[in-house]
C-alpha cells in the first residue's frame, strides 16, 4: 500500500478513536434533523417564512464558521503537539517526515470533508421529509456548496497544523488558535482593510458560487486560498523536519 | 559477512555539552553489540543518530549499505526499534497499535501480529487499552513493535527498564531464539552490565561521548567496565 494513504488510515484511525470526533459526526447527522423537526413542527412559525434553502445554508455556516474549525484545532493539537508531548510524533517506521506530515494533514481533511458530507446528506434527507417546499432540483446546488466549503477549510487546517508546530504544549496550542481565530473573526470590524488578507473571511465563499458567479471574484480567491495554503503548509512542513525525537 | 551497521565520524552535540563524538562502529550482520555506559554517556544519543530519530551533527550511519540520511525508507525498514519508553497510542490495543505499524511495510500478516503477541507474553492482553497496562507490559509491547516487521537489525535501548523476572527471562529467551535461527543482528543498550554479559558478544562502552570496543571475555565485564570508566577519568 501507498504510505501516504497507509498512514492517513492510521491517522483517521486515531482521530475516530477519539470521542471528538464521533461527536462531531454525530452532531453533523443530528443537527440538520433536529432543526428541521423544530422549524416545521414546533412552535418556531416565524422561520416558516424563510425559504429551505436559507435554513440549509445557516446550517452549513454553523458547521463551516464554528464546528469544523474547533475541531480542526482539537485534531491538529492532538496529531502534532499531544503526540510530541506523548513521545509518539517521530517513530522508528519506513515513513520519510513529508509523507508523515502530508498524512497527518490529509487525515484531518478527510475527516473534515466526511463531516460536510454527513451533513449536506443529512439535510437532504431531512429537507425530502419534513419541508413542504423542498425540490430536488435545488439538491445539486446544495452538494456543491458543501463541497466548496471544503477548500478554505483545507487552509485553516494548514494554519492550525503549523501553529501546532510551533507551540509545545497542547493547551496553549488549542487555546491560541481559538482566541487567534476569534481574533481573525472580529478584527475585520475594527480594521476593514484587513478583511480579505485573513483565511477565515473565505470559509463562506460558498456564498459566491450561488446566483451570478463572478470569475475574477472567485479567481482571486482561489489564487489567495492556494498561495495561503502554501505558505501555511511550507512553514509546517520546514518545522515538522526540524523536529527531534 | 555483511555489514549491518556502518558509523563513521558521528558527532552529536546539545547545548549542555553533551552528545557523542566523532563515534565509528562497525557491526557484522547476526552480531549482538551491548552498549554500556553511565548516565548521560550518549547511549540514546547514539540510538536515536542510528535510526533518524535524531540528526547528527557530523558523519553519517549506513544500514545494510544504505545510507541513512539520504537513503531514509530503505535504511530504515529492515530496522526494529525500541527507544526510550515503549510508544504507544494509550486509548487503543495492543493489537489496532500493531495492525496501525503493520500497514506501513509489506507482507506483515494477522499471524505475525499474533507471534508478535505470543512473543511478548500479550496474547490474553491484546483486547485491551493500552492505557490500562504496568510500565513491564508497556515495556513489552514496545519490544512486541519492534519485532513486528521481522527486522534484520533490532535495536533495543534499555529494554529491561520496568519488566518483571518473566519479562526478563522471556525477553533474553526471545533475543536468544531470534538470533541463533535468523540471524538477526542486535544492538542493546542497558544499565545491567549482567543481563548484557549474558546475551551480547561484542560491546562497546561509551563514556563522556567517545566509544570504546571489548570483544573478548578474559576478564569481567564489571571489571573491563570499572577500568574504562577510570581511564576516561583521568
Amino acid at each position: 500500500m501507498n504510505t501516504i494513504l497507509a498512514n492517513s488510515l492510521n491517522e483517521i484511525q486515531k482521530l475516530l478513536a477519539k470521542k471528538v470526533t464521533k461527536l462531531l459526526l454525530f452532531s453533523a447527522v443530528i443537527i440538520p434533523v433536529l432543526t428541521k423537526i423544530l422549524v416545521n413542527n414546533l412552535f418556531l412559525t416565524d422561520w416558516m417564512a424563510l425559504p429551505t434553502e436559507n435554513i440549509n445554508f445557516t446550517l452549513l455556516d454553523l458547521f463551516v464558521t464554528m464546528l469544523i474549525p474547533l475541531y480542526i484545532f482539537i485534531a491538529s493539537t492532538d496529531l502534532f503537539t499531544g503526540e510530541g508531548e506523548r513521545g509518539t510524533l517521530l517513530q522508528v517506521r519506513p515513513i520519510s517526515r513529508l509523507e508523515l506530515f502530508v498524512s497527518k494533514l490529509s487525515a484531518i481533511g478527510i475527516l473534515t470533508l466526511t463531516v460536510l458530507l454527513a451533513e449536506w446528506l443529512s439535510v437532504i434527507i431531512s429537507s425530502a421529509i419534513f419541508d413542504n417546499t423542498f425540490e430536488f432540483s435545488s439538491v445539486t446546488a446544495s452538494l456543491g456548496a458543501f463541497i466548496v466549503s471544503w477548500f478554505p477549510i483545507i487552509v485553516i487546517s494548514a494554519f492550525a497544523v503549523m501553529l501546532s508546530l510551533v507551540i509545545r504544549s497542547s493547551v496553549l496550542a488549542i487555546s491560541t488558535m481559538i482566541v487567534l481565530y476569534l481574533i481573525m473573526m472580529f478584527i475585520p470590524y475594527l480594521l476593514p482593510s484587513t478583511l480579505y488578507l485573513l483565511p477565515s473571511t473565505y470559509l463562506d465563499w460558498y456564498m459566491q458560487w450561488l446566483g451570478d458567479v463572478s470569475f475574477r471574484w472567485i479567481i482571486q480567491t482561489v489564487t489567495y486560498l492556494c498561495s495561503s495554503f502554501t505558505l501555511f503548509f511550507s512553514i509546517g512542513y520546514y518545522m515538522f523536519n526540524r523536529k527531534e525525537a | 559477512m555483511e555489514k549491518a551497521v556502518v558509523i563513521t565520524g558521528l558527532t552529536k552535540q546539545y547545548g549542555n555539552g553533551r552528545g557523542i563524538q566523532d563515534i565509528n562502529l562497525s557491526i557484522d550482520q547476526g552480531e549482538i553489540v551491548g552498549i554500556l555506559g553511565p548516565n548521560g554517556a550518549g547511549k540514546t544519543t547514539l540510538l536515536k543518530c542510528m535510526t533518524g530519530l535524531t540528526s547528527p551533527d557530523q558523519g553519517s550511519v549506513e544500514l545494510f549499505g544504505a545510507d541513512l540520511q539520504s537513503n531514509f525508507k530503505n535504511a530504515i525498514t529492515p530496522v526494529g526499534a525500541l527507544i526510550g519508553p515503549a510508544v504507544a497510542y494509550e486509548n487503543m490495543s495492543p493489537y489496532k497499535n500493531l495492525k496501525m505499524i503493520s500497514r506501513l511495510y509489506s507482507g506483515i500478516t494477522h499471524e505475525d501480529i499474533e507471534q508478535a503477541l505470543c512473543l511478548t507474553g500479550l496474547t490474553s492482553y491484546k483486547d485491551e487499552k493500552i492505557s490500562s497496562f504496568s510500565m513491564g507490559m508497556k515495556q513489552r509491547f514496545g519490544i512486541a513493535s519492534a519485532l513486528i516487521s521481522k527486522p534484520r537489525l533490532i535495536i533495543l535501548d534499555e529494554p529491561t527498564n520496568g519488566l518483571d523476572i518473566d519479562g526478563l527471562l522471556l525477553l533474553r529467551k526471545t533475543i536468544q531464539e531470534i538470533s541463533s535461527k535468523s540471524g538477526v543482528t542486535f544492538v542493546i543498550s542497558s544499565h545491567h552490565i549482567s543481563e548484557l554479559e549474558k546475551l551480547c558478544n561484542r560491546f562497546c562502552f561509551l563514556i563522556q561521548g567517545q566509544a570504546s570496543f571489548y570483544e573478548t571475555r578474559n576478564q569481567s565485564l564489571e571489571d573491563v567496565y570499572i577500568m574504562k570508566v577510570e581511564e576516561a577519568c583521568r
